[in-house]
């Protein structure tokens, strides 16, 4: 008889130092827990700042360089149109590709030092170095013509 | 009586062990929930990149700027800043053409501050931003050079 209780008491007293340990060993998971969504959480409010203020930057500078106005000859004749005729111009005759090429590097090197990414069908300019954050624009034309411009995220 | 007094220990053990429980328990409640709201929030970042928007798209009209609209009342009204507000943040506009023309709104003394680091440093962002210029019906091309220093420690941080 006496030894039967002496069992189940430490069978209680197990059971009671197992119930503490498991709730010790869940505050300290809902610590970390909340630790590491709190910090991630503030990380977010800044990467994703950088990533919306390169776009919007992106975006500003490749609606501009669309509608630069540039010099161009064209059948020994010389002519004052957009970008965006130009690359129009350079998808539909690939001798100006070169043209389009130069007049790209012209326009963006002074403000951006060679520190961007441009694809304009059949154009690609490929000067970048990290991580670019890319944002695109459709010109209208037969095929509609995709230019896609990147910045690197600061 | 040995067996009453040996019950009635057992009970204060118990009792003892329950309320260090109850305890144990309060103070991890009481640090998860102080953990989770003690971390510091920066929306400055979130502020300064909205701020730069609003400007860039008051100031221009699909990316072309006129040399009118390029000055510090119209950067001031784009940028939506009351009294109080001249004194949290610089703004620092250069415009790069032909020539060149320059905005600054606010604290000029928080730009010295922008790059260094510790706490109570003002957030900055720099943007550069190529643009149209329209002067006398044509367009000419343009470099903007936008800063934004907001110090606001107290309201953003």
């Amino acid at each position: 008889m006496f030894k039967g209780n002496k069992k189940a008491q430490i069978g209680e007293t197990m059971t009671l130092g197992l119930a503490t340990l498991i709730i010790i060993f869940l505050i300290i998971v809902f610590f970390l827990i909340s630790t590491f969504i709190g910090g991630g959480a503030s990380k977010n409010i800044e990467s994703e700042s950088k990533a919306i203020s390169v776009k919007e930057e992106a975006t500003t500078s490749l609606l501009a360089y669309l509608q630069t106005p540039v010099n161009i000859t064209i059948n020994e004749k010389e002519q004052n149109i957009s970008i965006a005729d130009l690359i129009r111009l350079a998808t539909a005759n690939r001798s100006y590709e070169k043209v389009l090429q130069e007049k790209s590097k012209e326009i963006l090197d002074p403000v951006y030092k060679g520190k961007y990414a441009l694809h304009a069908l059949p154009l690609e300019i490929v000067s970048v170095i990290g991580r670019p954050s890319f944002v695109s624009m459709l010109i209208p034309s037969k095929k509609p013509i995709n230019v896609i411009f990147g910045l690197i995220e600061k | 009586m040995k067996n009453k007094k040996a019950v009635l220990g057992g009970e204060t053990v118990m009792w003892i062990y329950r309320f260090l429980l109850i305890g144990i328990m309060l103070i991890g409640f009481i640090a998860v929930i102080s953990n989770f709201y003690s971390v510091k929030y920066d929306t400055r970042p979130a502020e300064s990149a909205l701020l730069a928007r609003r400007i860039i798209n008051c100031i221009s009209i699909n990316s072309i700027v006129e040399i009118k609209a390029f000055n510090s009342d119209k950067v001031s009204e784009c940028a939506g800043l009351g009294k109080e507000e001249t004194n949290e943040i610089y703004i620092d506009a250069l415009l790069n053409y032909s020539s060149s023309s320059r905005v600054a709104i606010g604290d000029f003394t928080l730009k010295a501050l922008c790059g260094s680091k510790g706490e109570y440093v003002p957030s900055c962002l720099n943007q550069k931003y190529y643009l149209l210029l329209k002067q006398n019906g044509n367009l000419e091309r343009a470099k903007l050079d936008l800063l934004i220093a907001i110090k606001k420690l107290e309201k953003n941080v």
